[in-house]
């Protein structure tokens, strides 16, 4: 039974390769969504009362739920999106967006070591050639190249760490720290993030959204499962916390700064994978300190941000799909005035934008909620945990501030104000599949925003419910009364005042200059820019600036870009040393074959000589009642 | 009783604009405008028609209402004097802040569906300083709740009394300062941003709202006005430990409270200048490090 939704996607993979282009583009989104529909059934729905008992299996039904929610919509959405694109495009990309979901669901499912490390190369190999889908430009290459390397630097860690499981003594804290690199790679912390921003703007939007919204997750799924067993809590609650914090306030700080609306949008998920850290970091420090209340709070927290997040962002990736489809860019400078011509999709980009920095009362906030909730307990509790509280709060609202910055940024440079190019002027709403796929996800966020509280009633009713009675029902009162008194305010505003629907036309306030210009208006860049400024000790801004000069000016320009740090002062300076030493040693290989037979005729004698000399003092076989170890694998908790 | 409270604090509102004004023109030895003013203003822009950007969209339509509904939403939750809100529940206080969030991110879109420079210029300048200040915010909100072990607005500002002053004075006097400042700069006043300029490069909150006109900028007048009401209340209940008092002389005391703080706001606007743009967020991280420290010094030698 639980191979029936990975079969299918496999068969429609098959199909869709067999077909005719026209057929296998129905074959594969069929199937895509029938396998995510199937995997509802079969792992979630049929095993839905687990959900809330924590049992064994409650983490791999949780995961599953953004793969396939995300992957019925992306699977709808990518007709609209593939339209236009060529046979070969068409084809390669069901094969292997099937093939991903499989191995997707593949890792959730299969619980050998081999096995889940086989589907997890599937999975990173098959959204790189997703990755690779406009192989023919160079950034393409080079995101799907940086992708490809992250991928198996992350298996290199995760095999190293599976073979450190199998010692007849683990040492778990060897193992939690290969775990944090192995999956920490796929889950963008910082640091370990480079690959995120370059392989979500390459990637066709459909992938990108399911990559950000169920993929990245993962990461969080591997921890959990396989690097946590025996660590102690308080250091892997320290270590979350501290990751989560770094990645939050740092992944913000460089989205804002960006103007290339899916490097944006990669950047805010390491944001909020660091919101989750942060969540998961205090669950652990109130597991360490025996406080049920804290932990059960921040895990709630970050399990329902994964599932806001993959809500929203996956919405949002949709929205960036629809801006290219439409434009044929992403950068938000050259955009402006979406929102008349594309009601629809700027209308879902800004709510979605407004929802994932946390404001009430659309989902996002709820995640959020529950993890200062747990921050604020953990002060009152005292001791090390108050501190670690303090940070996580000071950080979380931080984050949020500039969360707002970043997407007021993006919704109101690509879709508000004029247009600022002949590509935008002339842009037009994409075709309804599209819109209505993305809406379904906001459909679903704004469902569970008004569900969440219920969340809140459950885990409250786990403890303490004097403390918690009224939270639920307040929480409902909070966002019931917001709409009745935004509603009120409507009617007041545009039915009731006495001249409320005498509205003048006029033109925007130009402070009384004559003819106002869409370039003379803010751009995304120049809105972050006092930001960017005020954290460019972090950011290291790259400024191109021409003066004006001479007595009679000529054209002058300013330019301002953030290129990530990670790549900048981390992994390019690591890779340059590693190619320097390769350039260094290249002479050996010289093409001349008798120097590779000397070479090896010397690396035999000196191995042998090397048997001969330890094995001297080898233990005596016969005291040797060594046994093979024993093999365990837990299934994760 | 808290019925009465809220709504004396919804018509009040308008009035501390006004007290500050007054206080500014007694220091100037000016007349100033009348006590009222705000009162007229808003009364007569309800009368007036709109005019709206042909670039706009309904961003900037409903912008101004959404705003306004978000300030009276987190109006619900604060207590006044010794009055707990009806609607009052642990965590509060992170929806309280939220939503004046939600009112001034509905402001900051409004602003930049314009596509005017100016008001993308108040509008990033607003998003920069509201990020800064909403740490310091829930810096002060960290040590009230380590103060007093309560998460709700309710419970825990009005759980203050003579023994947090007589115990961590020094702690409770350094969060006032930082959330004195705080209130300043969200709510767009002197040395942060100035409410009278009339010279748009100069200004944040007023550059952003610069295209709304007739009952939609009554709408953004009273919400202001609103927030700067809740935010001194936030900071009365703070420094006053009136529970201590029986509840009519509370009540007397709160807006007794408010009034002086709208009066010493007044001081500041007119003894202090503006500090440049570049400087504020050196303020900023001036007042975060008070808290930071309020909150050390509280752990370490008052607990």
């Amino acid at each position: 039974m639980t191979a029936i939704p990975i079969l299918i996607l496999f068969s429609g993979s098959l199909a869709s390769l067999i077909f005719k282009p026209r057929y296998s583009a129905i074959f594969g989104c069929i199937s895509a969504c029938v396998g995510s529909v199937a995997a509802l059934v079969f792992y979630i729905i049929k095993d839905g009362s687990l959900i809330f008992s924590y049992t064994n299996n409650f983490l791999e039904i949780f995961f599953m739920i953004p793969i396939a929610l995300l992957g019925i919509v992306a699977a709808i959405n990518s007709i609209g999106y593939l339209k236009g694109h060529s046979a070969v495009h068409v084809k390669t990309y069901w094969f292997f967006f099937n093939l991903m979901l499989a191995s997707m669901f593949s890792v959730l499912v299969l619980n050998a070591p081999v096995h889940f490390l086989l589907a997890w190369e599937a999975m990173g190999i098959t959204s790189a050639a997703l990755v690779a889908f406009n192989f023919r430009t160079k950034e393409s290459t080079r995101a799907t190249w940086i992708y490809l390397i992250a991928c198996h630097a992350g298996a290199v860690f995760l095999i190293l760490m599976f073979i450190a499981r199998t010692a007849v003594a683990p040492n778990w804290t060897v193992i939690f720290i290969l775990a944090l690199l192995g999956f920490g790679l796929k889950c963008g912390f910082m640091g370990l993030h480079v690959w995120l921003p370059e392989a979500h703007p390459a990637a066709p939007s459909p992938v990108s959204a399911i990559m950000s919204g169920a993929m990245i997750n993962l990461g969080f799924f591997g921890i959990l499962k396989f690097g946590i067993n025996s660590v102690s809590p308080a250091a892997a609650g320290w270590t979350f916390l501290l990751l989560g914090i770094a990645g939050a306030l740092l992944g913000i700080m460089f989205a804002m700064t960006q103007s290339n609306i899916k490097r944006l949008l990669a950047f805010s998920s390491i944001e909020n994978m660091g919101i989750i850290a942060i969540g998961m970091g205090l669950g652990f420090l109130g597991l360490s300190r025996d406080l049920p209340l804290i932990a059960s709070f921040a895990f709630t927290g970050a399990v329902l941000h994964i599932i806001n997040h993959a809500l929203l962002k996956g919405c949002l990736f949709l929205c960036a799909g629809a801006v290219l489809k439409a434009t044929g860019s992403l950068d938000m400078d050259e955009m402006g005035g979406l929102m008349k011509r594309m009601p629809q999709t700027g209308t879902l980009f800004a709510l979605n934008g407004i929802g994932i920095s946390g404001i009430p009362p659309l989902n996002g906030f709820m995640g959020e909620f529950f993890i200062y909730m747990a921050a604020l307990m953990g002060l009152v509790s005292g001791g090390s945990i108050a501190l670690g509280s303090v940070g996580a709060a000071v950080s979380l609202a931080f984050a949020g501030g500039l969360a707002v910055a970043t997407f007021s940024k993006a919704a109101g440079a690509t879709f508000l104000g004029e247009p600022r190019s002949e590509i935008a002027a002339t842009a037009s709403e994409v075709s309804p599949i599209m819109v209505l796929s993305s809406a379904s996800l906001f459909v679903l966020s704004v469902c569970l925003s008004f569900i969440a509280p219920l969340v809140l009633y459950k885990v409250g009713a786990f403890f303490d419910m004097s403390l918690f009675s009224n939270a639920f029902f307040n929480i409902f009162i909070a966002y019931t009364s917001f709409l009745i008194i935004t509603v009120t305010v409507l009617l007041l505003r545009f039915q009731l005042l006495p001249r409320s629907k005498d509205n003048i036309p006029g033109m925007t306030w130009d402070c009384g200059y004559a003819k106002p210009a869409a370039r003379m208006a803010y751009t995304g860049t120049a809105f972050t820019q006092p930001l960017t400024n005020l954290f460019s000790p972090l950011l290291q801004p790259i400024r191109n600036l021409i003066k004006p000069a001479g007595l009679f000016p000529g054209p002058a320009s300013v330019q301002l870009e953030v290129s990530d740090g990670g790549v900048r002062f981390l992994w390019a300076p690591i890779f340059d040393r590693i190619s320097s030493f390769a350039r260094k040693i290249h002479p050996a290989q010289s093409g001349r074959l008798h120097a590779y037979i000397l070479a090896m005729v010397v690396a035999t004698i000196l191995m042998l000589a090397w048997g001969l000399l330890a094995g001297q003092d080898q233990p005596d076989p016969e005291n040797d009642n060594h046994q093979p170890p024993v093999i365990q694998y837990s299934n994760g908790d | 009783m808290w019925y009465i409270c809220f709504f004396l604090s919804l018509l009040l509102a308008p009035l501390v604009p006004g007290i500050i004004n007054k206080t500014k023109a007694f220091y100037a030895g000016r007349y100033g405008p009348r006590l009222l003013q705000r009162y007229y203003d808003i009364v007569k822009l309800l009368k007036k028609g709109t005019v709206r950007s042909t670039t706009s969209t309904w961003v900037l339509a409903l912008a101004p209402s959404i705003s306004l509904a978000a300030t009276l939403t987190a109006a619900l939750f604060m207590p006044f004097a010794v009055y707990k809100s009806p609607v009052s529940f642990e965590g509060d206080i992170i929806v309280f802040f939220y939503l004046l969030a939600a009112g001034r991110v509905a402001l900051i879109f409004g602003a930049l569906d314009t596509g005017s420079a100016f008001e993308g210029m108040g509008a990033s300048r607003e998003a920069q300083f509201s990020a800064l200040c909403e740490s310091i915010v829930f810096g002060v909100i960290a040590f009230i709740i380590l103060l007093t072990g309560r998460l709700s607005l309710s419970t825990s500002l009005i759980g203050l009394d003579f023994t947090a002053w007589s115990q961590t004075g020094t702690s409770l006097a350094l969060v006032a300062v930082a959330f004195f400042a705080a209130l300043l700069a969200e709510n767009s006043r002197v040395p942060f941003d100035d409410p009278e300029t009339h010279l748009e490069l100069t200004m944040i909150h007023e550059a952003m709202v610069l295209d709304n006109s007739g009952p939609d900028f009554a709408f953004i007048q009273y919400a202001s006005a609103l927030k700067l009401w809740l935010m001194i209340s936030f900071i009365v209940l703070l420094i006053l430990p009136l529970k201590a008092t029986s509840p009519i002389v509370s009540g007397l005391l709160f807006f007794g409270g408010v009034f002086v703080i709208s009066v010493i706001i007044g001081i500041v606007e007119s003894v202090i200048a503006r500090f440049r743009l570049l400087k504020i967020p050196q303020v900023f991280a001036g007042a975060l490090a008070l808290t930071l420290i309020a909150i050390m010094i509280y752990m370490v030698f008052e607990i």
